[in-house]
């Protein structure tokens, strides 16, 4: 039985790129993915094999079967599926690969669409956030509680995070540097950390 | 009024281009459309999907499997009438616009 390793490193979904990235780096280390996951990825050594990764977004697959073979026909293995809808792919690495050999979506129209789909999901949830945000902000002044008023500011939080993000995929669309974007791995911990002290705060 | 057909992307356009003799599974599109293209256009598999999806659903492609046993367990893809009308039309609309580049980069009289 190979050891895993588990990994809690979460990405923003504009980040999926960096992810691929991270996962490539550390296959040439001999750390392989065994799951991918949103919240935690699990790994295994082994420093014989070198592999590149792909991460594809689809949460509506019609035929699991027909999606999996037009991945396995270019030499693609299926690693495993998110519960919402992200996809992990992996390809054995051989030197001096051509780039289109190391990429599943070859032309703009194609990888804009992937990069759409997710990007509704979160304008939903980022006009969800600041629906939330407003009633729970107005709420806190009015009542003067703390815990409704940090509520909002969590709220205010995801919502300038989102639309950063969102913002920052659409800057590189049109060719422009990225800006600042608020870093998940900051905001997702730091939320879940007042969320925790307001339910103890409030059982208290 | 009938809107006009959005002109095709590269990756649409082999793919109908490369079914309009004859059925071909993913693979062999992948394969046609290099050779056809000298290299240039390459569709990965992200792509080759969605496109073939998207095209199922506007009802250009339909699914047959292969009469061919050693090939049974293949997808195969086949042009409808209305895929094969969407191909023809875009391909008079490119002989239209090289035409006209023709026109103008030698110089003739419009």
């Amino acid at each position: 039985m190979k050891k895993t390793v588990t990994s809690y490193k979460i990405y923003a979904p504009w980040e999926y790129e960096k992810e691929e990235h991270d996962l490539d780096e550390n296959s040439k280390k001999g750390i392989q993915l065994k799951k991918g996951g949103c919240f935690h990825s699990k790994f295994y050594i082994d420093e014989n094999v070198r592999y590149i990764y792909q991460l594809d977004y689809n949460p509506k697959i019609d035929d699991p079967l027909q999606y999996r073979e037009s991945f396995e026909e270019q030499g693609w293995q299926f690693i495993n599926s998110t519960y919402n809808g992200w996809h992990y792919f992996r390809k054995l690495y051989v030197e001096d690969m051509e780039e289109s050999e190391t990429k599943i979506y070859t032309d703009e129209h194609s990888l804009y669409e992937m990069q759409s789909r997710w990007m509704k999901l979160l304008l939903g949830l980022t006009i969800f956030f600041s629906i939330m945000a407003i009633v729970y902000v107005t709420m806190g002044i009015i009542s003067g509680e703390a815990t409704i008023l940090s509520e909002g500011f969590i709220f205010i939080m995801y919502c300038i995070t989102f639309g950063l993000g969102m913002i920052s995929v659409k800057r590189r669309r049109q060719g422009k540097k990225t800006r600042f974007v608020p870093p998940i791995q900051v905001v997702f911990p730091a939320a879940l950390l007042v969320m925790i002290v307001i339910l103890i705060t409030l059982f208290l | 009024m009938q809107l006009k057909n959005e002109p095709l992307t590269e990756s649409y356009y082999y793919i109908l281009l490369c079914l309009y003799q004859k059925p071909n599974h993913g693979y062999g599109i992948m394969q046609d459309t290099e050779k056809l293209s000298e290299n240039t256009v390459k569709i990965g598999s992200g792509t080759m999907y969605g496109a073939i999806v998207n095209m199922l659903k506007k009802g250009w492609l339909t699914e047959t499997s292969s009469s061919n046993l050693a090939d049974k367990r293949k997808r195969l893809y086949e042009l409808t009438p209305a895929g094969k009308m969407i191909l023809e039309e875009e391909i008079i609309r490119l002989k239209r616009l090289v035409k006209g580049s023709d026109i103008i980069v030698k110089g003739m009289e419009i």
